[in-house]
């Protein structure tokens, strides 16, 4: 037998969904978030990387969302929010990252804007599917398959992934629309987050699996 | 009449002499497709030909005398220049055709079928390569992913098809997967299903980069298929220790598959070379080796490992337009 196990040639956008995680400003802007942070431990520099992998990803979500859209495929925005007492997990509040309802930096970036007839997924943990009922939303919808990209992508895009891949779905991680905190730590990360059901694609071959073009 | 095919000429198999079995000499993945995305790695680049010979001295001097250079077009194999290396590193130099990962591929691989793919790999062996008259001795087949798929696929079965009409050797890149990604460890099974559903005779097939994910079970399974397999990426500890290389090997001879075992260092980026502290062409003859020695390879197997296996794989009896 020639195939792997999952072989994504095609994804259909009949049971494909498109998983964008945490495009927030928190996590894309240098003057918010991880940027603030840096800057306050007067160490910028070292978040350099980071923000030039945040923004070259941010356009490749971008991309990514107007070839699911053109495609009709399932859109899934999740988030990181604060809605409230008790809807926050011990383990996020931990890390300090208070997003509450309407805060500013809790906005979606414009780049990946929700549509209507998304799915706008807000969470109070690190783990889109634990947190929320997105196993649920995705097998009502039949989807078989999910594209995740995102930040951060050693946090949790690989946790997204893994949860999806323990869920039953093919997944496919698209690495250069994910950032991770250093660019070693993205190296590491998609080299050790393939395999089994969770593939590590590039945004271009991504996009030409869901328009059908790729031979 | 069997012959090695070399840069600089038919030779006949048996001076062929210590061979580094998946080498590089000339190369510039700088010329890949690749997307513009944040990384840091050092591209595999060797574009200086004085220093590439100065490079094989100690290789020379170490007893080697044949390097296989594996870079096929699409990322910089430049034949007159490999001529260039042999004349004056005093080595026999075995170049490819073929094709390597995806984003490697010469700009016209995309969109051809496979049929058009052996086509241009035969006008390679006929009437040399490179806009060159030089002609090239081995095929190559490669995967960048955990499957053969797509056009990957297309051009590894146009490598077989050529490799039925030539009778030349086939080396395989199978770098496409992490440690625990797939079973075995590499895409070697993978290449061997395919290449027999083609109908080639898996003995003329090199299962490359085998010390990168290795598991010995796989190994074993991959000769007594028939197909020889290389360690060709000794020196580089991040894949795997050379202790381990060894322990591996020593499990394998002890198992009785000398006859289908070769040794590599695939050095391709200047940091590899002794220029830069690296450890060059001759690591596998000057330190390997005598590991090796020191765990109970005896003479006459590393004289298989180093010379006749080499001399047998890369041998070939040229007929019709490969005459």
């Amino acid at each position: 037998m020639l195939l792997h196990p999952t072989p994504l040639r095609r994804l259909a956008a009949s049971n494909t969904a498109l998983l964008l995680l945490d495009a927030q400003r928190y996590a894309t802007s240098r003057e918010h978030g991880l940027g603030l942070a840096a800057r306050e431990r007067a160490i910028t520099r070292e978040f350099d990387e980071y923000y030039s992998m945040a923004e070259a990803a941010l356009g490749n979500m971008s991309r990514l969302l107007a070839a699911a859209r053109r495609q009709g495929a399932l859109v899934v925005h999740a988030l990181l929010m604060d809605r409230g007492p008790g809807t926050v997990s011990r383990q996020l509040a931990l890390a300090g990252l208070p997003l509450p309802q309407g805060d500013p930096l809790a906005e979606l970036c414009a780049e990946v804007a929700p549509q209507s007839g998304e799915v706008i997924l807000p969470r109070g943990g690190y783990g889109c599917f634990a947190a929320t009922q997105l196993d649920a939303q995705l097998a009502a919808r039949g989807i078989e398959r999910v594209v995740i990209c995102g930040m951060l992508a050693n946090i949790t895009v690989v946790l997204a992934a893994r949860e999806a891949a323990d869920c039953g779905y093919a997944v496919v991680v698209v690495q250069d629309a994910a950032a991770s905190e250093t660019l070693d730590w993205h190296a590491v990360t998609m080299l050790g987050i393939a395999g089994g059901l969770i593939r590590v694609h590039w945004a271009d071959e991504v996009i030409e699996m869901l328009e059908g073009t790729r031979t | 009449m069997r012959v090695v095919r070399t840069v600089l000429g038919d030779i006949a198999p048996e001076t062929l002499g210590l061979t580094a079995a998946h080498e590089h000499l000339w190369c510039d993945q700088g010329l890949c497709r690749e997307p513009a995305f944040p990384r840091r790695y050092e591209r595999m680049r060797l574009r200086d030909e004085d220093m590439v010979v100065a490079e094989l001295a100690p290789f020379h001097a170490a007893g080697g005398r044949a390097v296989i250079e594996v870079t096929v077009g699409g990322w910089g194999r430049d034949m007159r220049r490999l001529a260039s290396i042999a004349r004056r590193a005093q080595l026999h130099v075995v170049a490819t055709s073929g094709f390597y990962v995806e984003n490697c591929l010469p700009c016209f691989a995309a969109g051809a079928d496979i049929a058009a793919l052996e086509e241009a790999l035969m006008r390679e062996l006929t009437a040399g390569a490179d806009d060159s008259p030089i002609r090239t001795g081995l095929l190559k087949a490669a995967v960048s992913r955990a499957v053969i798929e797509g056009v990957e696929e297309r051009c590894t079965r146009a490598v077989a098809r050529v490799q039925r009409r030539t009778g030349l050797a086939i080396t395989t890149h199978t770098s496409g997967s992490s440690r625990f990604q797939i079973p075995g460890g590499n895409a070697g099974s993978q290449f061997l299903d395919l290449f027999e559903a083609e109908g080639v005779d898996p003995s003329r097939v090199i299962i490359g980069h085998c010390d990168e994910n290795a598991d010995v079970r796989q190994l074993a399974a991959l000769m007594r298929r028939g197909a020889y397999v290389q360690f060709d990426v000794i020196g580089k500890l991040h894949w795997l220790l050379d202790e381990t290389r060894v322990e591996l090997l020593i499990a394998l001879l002890e198992r009785g598959h000398e006859d289908r075992l070769m040794l590599s260092s695939d050095c391709n980026r200047v940091s590899e070379l002794h220029v830069s502290g690296g450890c060059g062409y001759d690591h596998v003859l000057s330190r390997f080796v005598p590991m090796l020695r020191a765990a109970g390879a005896d003479e006459a197997c590393l004289h298989k490992l180093l010379v006749a296996n080499p001399a047998t794989i890369f041998a070939f009896e040229p007929k019709g337009m490969l005459q």
